[in-house]
């Protein structure tokens, strides 16, 4: 089926799928939606291929795409996606209390990002995972960089409000060891 | 930690869940297979519209009819429910969604009544379970988002056995720290040429070499690895520090022959919350009781006070065997002197857990161990 997609376009779908993918589901929260969102945008890109390919930089092209569909998706439900332990690892969800806290607060933490409103969350995404400085991602957002700064603002004191109103984990979940 | 460092160190944790990108490019090809030609979409499109609109006039005039059919009772909208919102959440809670894997990567067909039955203990409804190889997909409602992911969390397996020495502040409470194995105790008797003791009079039996190297032993023992059920007549179990009233963060202590557990559960259920917490009670079975009776009439203190647990043995005159190691799953939940003999077959087996935690425990061990060992993966939660 490998001839469905456009040759070029198939080889940059798989040079850039990866990272893409991580994105997503960054933003999304979920790895069912970032497969939806991968898959909606990438078909756009498809079907706009000559635009796309002539960007100066078509994969932040691309990213900015999958930005403004995520932001722009009108779901009637909101997901909340909480790993409380690795896929495809044998990471037990705790093994003792220092460690166990520290997922925690980790899992908290990606619980919290789930509540934030979409374009909160984006901020963060691209600003603390990403990299980007205020003016790329209100580049991105088509915003100005003031209002990516109150995006940040209002998305990092909500976190903090509630990291340190609300203590994570439950206390005896763990897991020992025996021999 | 700062917000933002724990942001970072979420976003490097999380974005492990990624979609896998082969997969990706595959479902990619098959949807541009079954995707129109761009002329066709367009048309797809207006008559798409076309349709949207009709269906919004059909929608209007019949919202208008029902609005003057009824007294109006909150926002437009509020009163109805689109039909999709069947196999969806009911209004008072979410549908939450949680996957677990199987431990060993065996098919976890078998622990499908285990977890049926956990998830009617605390409440749930409109439970659903799907079995996928080595995952278990559980849906239900009714019952908080925290209260979701212990229903594979625990193993289920209740087990009481005797304290045989003081508790060890633990060097390895983390994997990487060297020098550390999940067969330490194990590996120093066979070097010494003792056998691991299971009771307190084996321990005082052994010289104080042996003693000195079981100790040694004891915080070496790896609390962070994975590790199979104990199949030897003692077993080294960990937990926090707080456990044992102690400060340390991890301590291992070893505990001696089984004397009963979830093969004589009768029945387990929290009291109400006190200013200490919440308080998971068990009822034995005949058999149960017999054998707790015999052991705590056998060891029962004759002391008014009985000494701090890390005291116990050589530290003092009390013997370890007057304390009760209390086990769920392979962690130490309480260590309970035996002040006299306990001859009703109850037992108090965690104190001090918030009210979700001592819920998911009692709903657990009531339910009984799952077959095949689950953790859980991810919670997923619509409305």
């Amino acid at each position: 089926m490998a001839d469905l997609l456009d040759g070029d376009f198939e080889a940059f779908a798989r040079r850039e799928l990866g990272w893409l993918s991580r994105y997503a589901v960054l933003l999304t929260g979920d790895p069912e939606l970032a497969r939806d969102l991968i898959q909606d945008v990438m078909l756009k890109a498809l079907a706009r291929w000559d635009r796309v390919s002539a960007a100066d930089h078509p994969r932040l092209y691309v990213r900015t795409m999958v930005t403004r569909e995520f932001l722009s998706w009108r779901r009637r439900w909101t997901v909340r996606h909480v790993r409380l332990a690795a896929s495809g690892d044998a990471t037990p969800v705790a093994t003792v209390a220092d460690h166990a806290s520290a997922v925690a607060e980790r899992n908290h933490a990606w619980v919290l990002l789930a509540g934030l409103p979409r374009q909160q969350r984006a901020v963060l995404v691209l600003r603390y995972y990403q990299g980007l400085s205020d003016d790329q991602i209100a580049t991105v957002l088509g915003c100005s960089s003031g209002t990516v700064r109150g995006y940040a603002s209002r998305g990092l004191a909500t976190l903090r409000e509630e990291l340190n109103h609300e203590a994570p984990g439950h206390a005896g979940l763990g897991r020992g060891g025996t021999t | 930690m700062s917000t933002e460092d724990l942001l970072t160190a979420t976003f490097a944790d999380y974005e492990g869940l990624a979609p896998d990108a082969d997969e990706l490019l595959e479902a990619l090809r098959r949807a541009a297979g079954s995707r129109p030609s761009r002329r066709r979409h367009h048309l797809v499109i207006a008559a798409s519209a076309a349709g949207v609109l009709v269906l919004a006039l059909a929608l209007t005039v019949i919202g208008l009819k029902h609005q003057r059919a009824n007294s109006p009772a909150g926002p437009p909208g509020s009163s109805t429910q689109p039909a999709s919102d069947s196999v969806s959440a009911p209004s008072t809670g979410q549908r939450l969604l949680l996957t677990c894997r199987s431990v060993t990567g065996a098919s976890v067909e078998p622990d499908r009544q285990v977890i049926q039955a956990r998830a009617a203990a605390l409440g749930a409804r409109d439970v659903t379970i799907e079995t996928v190889g080595d995952r278990l997909r559980v849906g239900l409602t009714g019952i908080a988002s925290t209260d979701v992911a212990p229903l594979c969390a625990f193993d289920g397996v209740l087990t009481v056995r005797g304290v045989v020495m003081a508790p060890v502040p633990s060097r390895c409470g983390q994997n990487s720290a060297p020098g550390c194995s999940p067969t330490a105790v194990s590996d120093a008797a066979d070097q010494d040429g003792f056998a691991v003791p299971t009771s307190d009079s084996d321990y005082t039996a052994l010289t104080s070499q042996q003693q000195t190297d079981l100790v040694q032993a004891l915080a070496s023992f790896d609390c962070g690895a994975q590790h199979t059920p104990a199949t030897t007549p003692y077993v080294v179990q960990c937990a926090p520090g707080s456990t044992f009233g102690l400060d340390d963060n991890t301590v291992a202590v070893l505990l001696g022959t089984r004397i009963t557990g979830s093969d004589e559960l009768a029945s387990a259920a929290t009291t109400p919350d006190s200013p200490q917490g919440s308080t998971v009670s068990i009822t034995l079975n005949d058999a149960g009781r017999q054998a707790l009776a015999d052991y705590t009439t056998a060891h029962a203190t004759s002391s008014a006070t009985l000494p701090h647990i890390a005291d116990c043995g050589a530290a003092s005159s009390q013997r370890c065997s007057a304390y009760l190691g209390i086990v769920t799953d392979r962690s130490v939940l309480s260590a309970m002197p035996i002040n006299h003999a306990t001859l009703d077959g109850t037992l108090q087996v965690a104190n001090h857990l918030d009210s979700h935690a001592a819920s998911a425990l009692a709903a657990n061990l009531q339910s009984g161990p799952v077959p095949v060992p689950l953790q859980p993966a991810t919670v997923t939660a619509t409305r």
